[in-house]
């Protein structure tokens, strides 16, 4: 227990270090000049741009991660990804209807943003209402959220068509997740949605592992099934809803992010929550500051980056594997 | 009569009673008119072929499924006495988080656990490991394990929680003959020593005669027979529940021996 912990620390050790050295990679030597050499442009880039956009790489990842891993152990399903539930297509839809055709729910500053995440809420609400239905069993909830990734692309996918060159490329940004945007608003309103779900999760920690036995087990040991469905279920739309309209559809994170956190701190929950949400953090933040430096000065959507560098790694996971087990 | 050792019971009232249960899935009658006491220091075992409600019978009992009629009674008020007085162990899933098997036996501890492990959780952890001799394995992961060692792990789970009262469905169908009769006598100690009330479905008539105090034949969803071994397990009752003949030899050794002779 104690050595877990560790391990705990060890990762956020290795956040905390990757962030630095983010912070200071990048056109020159701004991080000094912007500490001591009081230059006004280097402050401006380390503050203003870098700084906000590894924030919201760390907190992005951690809520993608960590609803990643709570759903995995509820839907006791290791290939479950938070964009299976079809939140990320709802946004991305809301995303589109803003780009390409000035619709949004919301005008100002978040006209685009916003609009994303009430169509991720409203994908997540109906979600939430079929998991309530009837009690819906796992199968009918990942096969759900399956069909409503397929409506909802198929309608991105027609507003791509009808897109301008210029809405084009915004769209595709969007699509596949980019960072480059990113502003303290955003990071702020994720984390005030990732500290409450983080510490809401672990209240269910034993709940989540007397799940490894199956459900009847887990029934016999006093656990509310359906209750705790429920509450996963929600607080996974949220965390994913919040980092998806703020960054775009970054895929593989949540997938990822879980299974190589369940390889460092095992399957315990009370450990694996917290080890995932670092894992998908140190994930994000490594595969965006490398997707602002390998072809600088272009920066390439850091979707790109996570699936290119996620994929290999997920393969290499699944080839070493562990037989009979997730992964 | 005393069976097998056992002492004659003063029928101590019971801790689990059911009374008329019936079960409809999809207006099909699963289970009906199910009748039964678990008393304190006994063994019932459950018989019958495949499909005869044994295991919906089970998850009932558990409050796993509610029963369309009829009603379960235990000595219990609310949820949480309820899983401190009854413990499930259902047919083997396989696991689907790769816990130790510390952690997995652990589990049988959640309904007295708040965030942090108490010294006597740990020890009732440790204690249902060695009773089952497992203690070697405790730091394995349980998805690298045999699926019988993976059997007994549940069984210890089962065990550290506690309880009174055992439900347990199959457990011994993954285990070779040694570690099932080692399994037995532990059920048997539990029953005699410590009061428990266990109620196992098996299909193996011959340890059934051997083991349990009382025997319920179920057929076709209801209660073929019910009572004690020898009165239960007899060629007729099991033509009708099987459909086929058996040859049934009594042991001097006690219990009996069951050949299918059709």
């Amino acid at each position: 227990m104690n050595e877990r912990f560790l391990r705990l620390l060890l990762m956020a050790a290795a956040l905390i270090g990757l962030s630095l050295l983010s912070l200071s990679l990048g056109g020159g030597n701004e991080l000094p000049a912007a500490l001591w050499g009081g230059d006004r442009i280097a402050s401006l880039i380390i503050w203003e741009i870098r700084l906000p956009r590894i924030l919201l790489a760390i907190s992005g990842g951690a809520s993608l991660a960590l609803a990643g891993a709570a759903l995995q152990a509820i839907l006791m399903n290791p290939l479950v990804d938070p964009y299976l539930l079809g939140i990320s297509a709802g946004a991305s839809l809301g995303a589109a209807l803003a780009i390409v055709l000035g619709f949004s729910f919301l005008s100002g500053a978040f006209w685009l943003v916003g609009n994303a995440f009430i169509f991720a809420l409203l994908v997540a609400l109906m979600v939430y209402a079929l998991a309530r239905s009837r009690q819906a069993g796992s199968y009918t909830i990942i096969l759900a959220g399956l069909a409503m990734n397929f409506i909802f692309s198929a309608l991105v996918g027609g507003l791509q068509y009808m897109a301008q060159e210029a809405g084009l490329r915004d769209l595709m940004f969007w699509i596949m997740g980019s960072l480059w945007n990113a502003g303290y608003t955003g990071v702020i309103f994720i984390f005030l949605i990732l500290l409450p779900s983080l510490i809401i999760l672990l209240s269910q920690a034993w709940n989540l592992n007397s799940l490894a036995a199956g459900a009847e087990t887990a029934h016999s040991l006093g656990v509310n099934l359906s209750r705790l469905h429920l509450l996963v279920v929600l607080v996974a739309c949220l965390l994913t809803a919040a980092a998806v309209s703020f960054m775009g559809a970054v895929s593989f994170v949540g997938l990822v992010g879980p299974h190589i956190g369940r390889e460092i701190t095992g399957g315990d929950h009370r450990f694996l929550l917290p080890g995932a949400a670092l894992c998908g953090a140190i994930l994000l933040l490594g595969a965006d500051t490398l997707a602002r430096l390998v072809l600088w000065p272009m920066d390439l959507p850091v979707g790109i980056m996570t699936a290119l560098l996620g994929g290999p790694f997920f393969i290499y996971l699944l080839l070493k594997g562990r037989k009979n087990s997730w992964l | 009569m005393a069976v097998d050792g056992y002492p004659e019971p003063a029928a101590p009232p019971p801790l689990l009673s059911a009374e008329g249960i019936a079960y409809r899935h999809k207006k099909q009658d699963i289970l009906t008119d199910i009748s039964l006491n678990l008393r304190p220091g006994q063994i019932k075992a459950l018989v019958g072929p495949n499909g005869a409600g044994k295991t919906t019978l089970l998850r009932c009992l558990s409050g796993y499924f509610s029963p369309s009629q009829g009603q379960v009674k235990l000595r219990a008020n609310g949820d949480r006495e309820k899983t401190r007085l009854l413990a499930y162990m259902p047919q083997q899933a396989p696991p689907s988080v790769a816990l130790s098997v510390a952690q997995a036996v652990l589990l049988g501890r959640r309904p007295y656990l708040g965030l942090t492990v108490r010294p006597a959780d740990i020890s009732a952890v440790g204690q249902a490991l060695a009773r089952l001799d497992l203690s070697a394995l405790a730091d394995k992961a349980i998805d690298r394990i045999s699926a019988g060692e993976y059997q007994l792990v549940m069984l210890a789970r089962t065990l550290a929680q506690g309880t009174a009262c055992l439900l347990l469905d199959e457990p011994l169908s993954n285990l070779d003959p040694a570690h099932q009769i080692r399994v037995l006598n532990l059920l048997r100690d539990l029953a005699l020593h410590e009061n428990k009330a266990i109620l196992l479905s098996l299909h193996d008539l011959a340890l059934v005669s051997r083991f349990a105090h009382r025997v319920i034949l179920l057929a076709g969803g209801r209660i073929l027979a019910a009572g004690e071994p020898a009165k239960v397990l007899t060629g007729e009752h099991l033509r009708k529940a099987y459909g086929i003949e058996m040859a049934i030899h009594t042991l001097p050794q006690g219990g009996m021996a069951f050949a299918p002779i059709t």
